[in-house]
């Protein structure tokens, strides 16, 4: 029997790291208790060291000058120049580095399976594009279970293992690295301890799927990698 | 990219009722499962669109599938690149999915500016950029000072007119500046003081049996490289190909002749080669005319009487020949240039045995010098020599294309703009130093790189607000340095642009332009082949952030701003000026209005109006097909002394071309142009010759003749002699941050993949004790660049050859070895040519040897 309540932690993780790759908006991220809110999340789902990541990233926050955050924020994933850290998947997935690969359209096809429409101008294989789908497919597996739809829910729950292994984490470790190696901010730092914890940390989680299938998994995310 | 709600950070109920859990909620995306189409799987359309990647700007067609760019091809209509683009074509891909393009608008929150100084820029939103661009221009409205704005133009569209003249004008300052100086503008000089036309030349390319490549490699650069690269192999089997260059190219590899002539002695060659077609009697007489007699008096080192000659489409052919020719024997100028004697007379016989089917093929080798206005003269003056002008398988100008002109704007300036835009401009031409004699008019051509100049010394005034669209000039202007310190100067900075470069360094705000081949809609005109063209660049995919189109958004956009402000001139131009043609209607937002625009401008071409060339049934089927092609152009069109042609307007008597109509050895329209500057700023033309750098005096001022070269920095000091070329690769400067550009970077003659190499005749590296690969820098009196050795036969000993492109210290991460510490990947040449200018055209100067370099390895 899955733990409904777990699944849904589970995304809540996925949608909060999500809104770290945004804009920082201090005031909201304090105010919302993020940093909280996603040890508390990460510690439930058994990360612990994503958990022990996101724990700094309270004081960080509350430290930082809201205007300096921003300038990482941009220096790290927008621009204008050379990007710290390419928040794109298909910088690290390409053989050239280019945006709109192979890889893209897979991701761009994943969303539009599951029924979603991007709404922000972006390119689709965006971290924080990725990461909310994530939180999406969790959310779908934890409804399809308050309906007693447990063959629906393995389904989204497949959806989600395989966009994980298959798109997401072939790239997060060097995306965290390159954050790492590029700032000083303790706010990104953390948060790229964090994320590269969570996302491997995650894969050992016991209720994504059946054992039977997470051992099938084991084998795409082995050749993903 | 910012979240929209703040919901999204609330975390999920806890689970219960499926009821209970709501509908999710969601930042970037949309739950919309009947909007979910198939992606992958779409079979893929061809787009028609312009690729922009040169000047040849080849109407082309981009594969498009699921979305997604993923192959180009020229357009299958068009008679000018039969269907084909060169490399160049293909490397845009990695432009328009780099991911260091600007994403978004951003404003510098560091006020300090300089070269490795951090501008800390963050993002903002359309909307304040917009307020703080209007705010800080209508400060010079209300201070009664509009002339210190200066719209800086880089790579354009035709519609430029709206950003360029528009905005700028209805504005009220003088100051739109293009790029057009940075590397052409001497070479039009050559062609309007010889057949009076201000433009490039058309190639009959098809029906040529001698082709003179002087100064350029048609397959690589200039104006119709897919037609040259398609055509070259059947002009090598019916024709001659000899290639003027100091070193080896793409075509001079391939070519029957090589000339390999010492920088900027041009004008000793090609006065060389019109002494053999004299003095051998072997001109074309139906376009020049014979002795009355028929008796050839043209005998080296001898004077000839003028009435002994009867001219027919030409002018002055024998005071040319009294004043400049008769003593520059083949003999003499194989001293000066170093090319054979032997070769040059072969050449002038070859030449003269295909006449008139003869093109002499000019590019900027020849005439971006120091003193390279009348070497650009000499080398077109061949052109009439054997009567290849317009001629069968010679050079010809273009075919109309049918436009629509900008609307007058004089009704939406004020008193403040009208009193503004008569200030001089800001890049100081007209002045006494400065001729720019553009179309025979002293001050009627730009002097961009003089702009640095103008903004350095607050001379005529200082320049407070500024915006640049496609322009790097702190890369791509010679003394490029001086441009960074221009920069710093100006107090507010707008740069438009696809990707964040040096410019970028100094701008205040930064806002995201689209790439011109995969994300504008656009139109420009171009010919080849003897067709014309008018080809629309058009959005083929759907850009993956919100970018602007910069020449027509831009404006649109600003004027919303002024007229929130009370200034409502401008957007009331757009809006009544440009209304859809087909409806009327006026446009309420920048897309619409930029389609609004394109009609406007094309609607001749589709609207059933019967202009020649390609029918075409309406707007749609015009997207559709992506262009037009005129008629042929017809053979010895200005044949019959119509070179010129005299016109009156208001009252006031001018010339438009050659003031003789005929084509002119002796050039009446220079002599008449130099003397309405020389008057202008009382003095001679004597002194103005002076003062521009040139040697001569008297007569010699008016007809095509040698110059030595002038070069900056000592022979002793710095031994070689410095060869500037720009990489095939080059996509308008743009495509340094694409992988490929490294990748293919062979295909350069004598170049090496991943490098950035100066290429060193072996018996100079032997004496230097260089090989292969060594890191070395290399030094001139501007400064200094580092790069790698490459030994290559392809330059003389005492020269060394190296192409522009590379050096970039703010740039993407593949164009910048390390932005943060600007360190540059590879050396920009143009930090090591210093800035100086072909004064009387107004022309940068890139060319004829003038920087001397040293070179040591690291």
């Amino acid at each position: 029997m899955r733990d409904t309540d777990l699944i849904l932690k589970r995304g809540d993780c996925y949608k909060l790291l999500a809104a770290c790759f945004y804009e920082p908006d201090q005031e909201m991220f304090l105010g919302e208790h993020l940093s909280e809110n996603l040890t508390d999340l990460l510690n439930a789902c058994q990360c612990p060291k994503a958990a022990a990541a996101a724990s700094v990233l309270q004081a960080a926050l509350t430290n930082s000058d809201p205007e300096e955050l921003l300038i990482e924020f941009a220096r790290l994933f927008v621009g204008p120049f050379e990007l710290g850290a390419p928040p794109y998947g298909s910088v690290y997935l390409e053989e050239n580095g280019r945006l709109m690969g192979d890889s893209t359209l897979a991701v761009q096809r994943k969303y539009r399976e599951a029924g979603l429409a991007q709404e922000i101008k972006e390119a689709p294989d965006h971290i924080a594009l990725e990461l909310e789908f994530l939180h999406y497919l969790c959310r779908m597996e934890a409804e399809a279970l308050a309906k007693n739809l447990p063959e629906q829910a393995e389904e989204w729950a497949a959806i989600e293992a395989e966009f994980l292994c298959r798109l997401l984490r072939p790239w997060v470790p060097t995306f965290c690295e390159k954050i790492r190696q590029g700032t000083a901010t303790g706010f990104y730092r953390g948060l790229a301890d964090c994320l590269d914890n969570f996302v491997a940390e995650i894969g050992l989680f016991p209720a994504i799927m059946p054992a039977q299938q997470e051992s099938a998994l084991a084998n795409v995310c082995r050749t993903a990698l | 990219m910012k979240i929209k709600r703040r919901d999204f950070l609330k975390l999920s109920a806890v689970a219960g009722a499926a009821a209970t859990l709501g509908r999710p909620t969601l930042n970037a995306f949309a739950e919309d499962a009947k909007g979910a189409g198939p992606i992958g799987e779409l079979p893929g359309e061809w787009k028609a669109s312009t690729c922009q990647g040169c000047t040849t700007w080849c109407p082309v067609e981009v594969f498009v599938q699921n979305g997604r760019a993923v192959k180009v091809r020229g357009n299958q209509h068009s008679k000018q690149n039969d269907g084909y683009v060169c490399p160049r074509g293909h490397l845009s891909l990695q432009q328009v999915y780099d991911p260091d393009r600007v994403k978004v608008p951003m404003k510098r929150t560091n006020p300090k500016k300089g070269r490795g100084v951090d501008p800390k820029f963050v993002p903002i939103s359309w909307d304040e950029a917009f307020n703080t661009i209007a705010d800080n221009m209508m400060e010079l409205r209300k201070n009664g000072e509009p002339e210190k704005y200066l719209l800086m133009r880089g790579r354009y569209t035709y519609m430029r007119d709206l950003i360029y003249d528009g905005v700028t004008k209805i504005f009220g300052s003088p100051n739109n500046i293009s790029h057009s100086a940075i590397c052409a503008e001497a070479e039009n000089f050559g062609a309007y003081y010889t057949e009076g036309m201000w433009g490039y030349r058309d190639y009959d390319l098809s029906n040529s049996k001698y082709v003179l490549v002087w100064g350029c490699d048609p397959v690589s650069s200039n104006r119709m490289i897919p037609a040259t690269i398609s055509r070259l192999g059947d002009v090598l089997d019916n024709a001659t190909v000899a290639v003027v260059d100091p070193k080896l190219n793409n075509t001079g590899a391939k070519a029957q002749e090589w000339l390999p002539l010492l920088p900027g002695t041009d004008g000793a060659l090609a006065l060389a080669i019109a002494h053999v077609l004299l003095s051998e009697g072997i001109w074309h007489k139906e376009f020049v005319g014979d002795f009355k007699d028929g008796k050839n008096l043209f005998k080296a080192g001898k004077k000839v009487d003028e009435a002994a000659f009867e001219e027919k489409e030409s002018h002055g052919v024998v005071r040319w020949w009294n004043l400049a020719v008769k003593d520059m024997t083949p003999k003499k100028a194989a001293k000066i240039t170093q090319v054979p004697a032997e070769q040059i007379i072969r050449v002038a016989r070859g030449m003269a045995k295909a006449a008139p089917n003869v093109a002499v093929w000019m590019g900027p080798g020849a005439a971006m010098q120091v003193r390279g206005a009348y070497s650009a003269m000499a080398v077109n003056a061949l052109n009439g020599l054997v009567g290849g002008v317009d001629n069968i398988g010679g050079t010809l100008p273009s075919n109309k294309v049918p436009v629509k002109h900008m609307p007058s704007l004089s009704a939406y300036q004020d008193e403040i703009a009208k009193k503004g835009t008569k200030n001089k401009k800001i890049d100081q031409r007209g002045t006494k130093g400065f001729p720019a004699l553009k179309e025979g008019k002293p001050g009627g051509g730009v002097v961009t790189n003089n702009t640095a100049t103008g903004i350095l010394n607050s001379d005529p005034y200082e320049i407070k607000v500024a915006v640049g669209y496609m322009n790097n000039f702190a890369f791509s202007c010679t003394g490029a340095e001086r441009w960074e310190k221009a920069m710093e100067k100006i107090p507010f900075f707008v740069h438009i642009t696809t990707n964040a470069a040096e410019m970028t360094q100094y701008a205040d705000i930064v806002l995201p332009g689209a790439i011109s081949k995969y994300e504008k809609l656009c139109w420009v005109k171009q010919k080849q082949n003897r067709y014309a063209q008018c080809t629309l660049l058009q959005p083929v995919v759907e850009p993956m952030w919100q970018v602007i189109n910069d020449e027509t958004e831009f404006p649109w956009m600003l004027g919303e701003k002024f007229a929130e402000r009370g200034f409502p001139n401008l957007i009331d131009f757009l809006k009544k000026e440009f209304k859809d043609p087909e409806t009327g209607r006026e446009a309420t937002n920048s897309k619409e209005f930029t389609e609004y625009a394109v009609k406007y401008y094309t609607q001749d071409l589709w609207n059933g109006k019967d202009v020649g060339g390609d029918k075409i049934n309406g707007w749609a089927e015009f997207r559709k097909r992506g262009m037009w092609n005129s008629d042929p152009q017809p053979y010895k069109k200005r044949w019959g002394g119509k070179f010129g042609k005299d016109e009156e307007k208001d009252g006031k008597k001018t010339t438009k071309g050659t003031i003789s109509h005929k084509f002119e050895f002796y050039s009446e329209t220079l002599k008449h142009a130099l003397e309405k500057h020389a008057e202008k700023h009382k003095t001679t033309v004597d002194d103005i010759m002076a003062t521009c750098n040139y040697t001569v005096t008297g007569e010699l001022a008016f007809v095509p003749h040698y110059e030595p070269p002038f070069r900056h920095g000592s022979v002793q000091e710095y031994p070689f002699t410095f060869i500037d070329y720009k990489s095939r690769l080059n996509r308008e400067g743009r495509s340094q941050n694409a992988p490929w550009y490294y990748e293919f970077k062979h295909v350069d003659p004598g170049d090496v993949g991943h490098e950035d190499v100066l290429k060193i005749n072996p018996a100079d590296a032997k004496k230097l004790g260089l090989k292969d690969g060594d890191a070395i820098r290399v030094t001139s009196v501007a400064g200094s660049i580092e790069c790698t050795a490459k030994l290559w036969e392809g330059v003389r000993p005492g020269t060394v050859a190296k192409s522009y492109g590379q050096g970039h210290w703010a740039y993407g991460k593949t164009a910048t070895s390390d932005y943060a510490k600007a360190k540059p990947r590879g050396g920009n040449n143009n930090t090591i040519l210093p800035f100086d200018t072909e004064r009387l055209s107004g022309g940068n100067v890139r060319n004829g040897g003038f920087t001397g370099v040293k070179i040591d390895r690291i």
